[in-house]
């Protein structure tokens, strides 16, 4: 079964970035950095206007992530999340149409846990990479 | 005001500024709210305690979103953050405070890019690393001032 996942490809997962969110994301991390909030902030440090916080990545790679979950058909009762990794390679914007694809890189069967390695890759709509990722997920046996 | 922060302010052993968070529910189903990420590992009580965890646990990637803001919020354009690395150690519950910390550990210039490589980690009130993990951002010279 493992074996069979390997180097498996998972998605295209899509993704748009909704304004909601980012306000919800803000409020639940408290990252108030003005030039993700302010026009004028943003632009006095050489932007074009407000950025996306950073770490709004994780808003968009959970979808992904879901997806993932549900192909490899982990137990969601002992899944949990052992580390992630984000190369951010350009900013995702408000109202950014974003699509993710994973491949099982790896996958580690150890005494009581069962890691799964994905990779990825978010592309915006002009076919330009936002962001690559690692990310492990960690199935707790037994 | 953007903020001033240059290459050479910096050496190995530099003390990034801490970011103190403190864990509420509400903090956590506001971030499950944020990433739609509501495994009921992180929002239902009673699932949590079925599953063996005590309660419900804050999401690793709230963790993870810690630690780039400590790292947007030293840096003056959170743009010069290019990679970052974390590894999910300890659970986090509701009631806990987390610290996240930050050092320099390596300064290196690649094809005309000036790196900083830092060791960050989130730290609870009983000061066990829940979450370590490693940053890679890039910064201004004060000779391209």
């Amino acid at each position: 079964m493992s074996e069979e996942l390997k180097g498996k490809e998972l998605g295209p997962f899509v993704y748009i970035v909704w304004h909601k969110k980012i306000q919800d994301f803000i409020e639940a991390t408290g990252d108030e950095n003005p030039i993700y909030l302010d026009d004028g902030a943003a632009r006095e440090a050489g932007y074009d206007g407000k950025l996306v916080p950073l770490s709004f990545a994780n808003a968009t790679g959970s979808m992904a992530l879901w997806g993932a979950i549900g192909a490899l058909k982990v137990d969601l009762s002992r899944l949990l999340h052992g580390g992630h990794e984000y190369e951010f390679i350009k900013p995702v914007r408000d109202a950014d149409f974003l699509t993710t694809t994973m491949r099982v890189a790896d996958i580690v069967d150890k005494k009581k846990l069962k890691l799964y390695i994905l990779e990825g890759t978010t592309v915006n709509a002009a076919g330009e990479v936002v962001l690559r990722f690692k990310t492990t997920l960690i199935e707790r046996k037994g | 005001m953007v903020r001033e922060l240059y290459f050479e302010d910096v050496s190995e052993g530099y003390e990034i500024p801490p970011l103190v968070r403190d864990i509420t529910r509400s903090r956590i189903l506001k971030y499950a709210d944020a990433g739609g990420d509501y495994n009921p590992i992180h929002v239902n009580e009673e699932f949590a305690r079925k599953v063996g965890l005590g309660g419900i646990i804050a999401h690793g990637m709230l963790s993870y979103a810690f630690l780039v803001q400590m790292m947007t919020n030293w840096l003056p354009k959170p743009t010069y953050l290019k990679r970052l690395g974390a590894e999910f150690r300890a659970m986090v519950f509701p009631g806990d405070v987390v610290t996240c910390k930050g050092k320099v550990v390596r300064k290196y210039v690649k094809d005309g890019e000036n790196y900083i490589e830092c060791e960050i980690w989130c730290e609870n009130q009983k000061g066990e690393k829940t979450t370590i993990g490693m940053a890679v951002a890039t910064l201004p010279s004060r000779e391209q001032k």
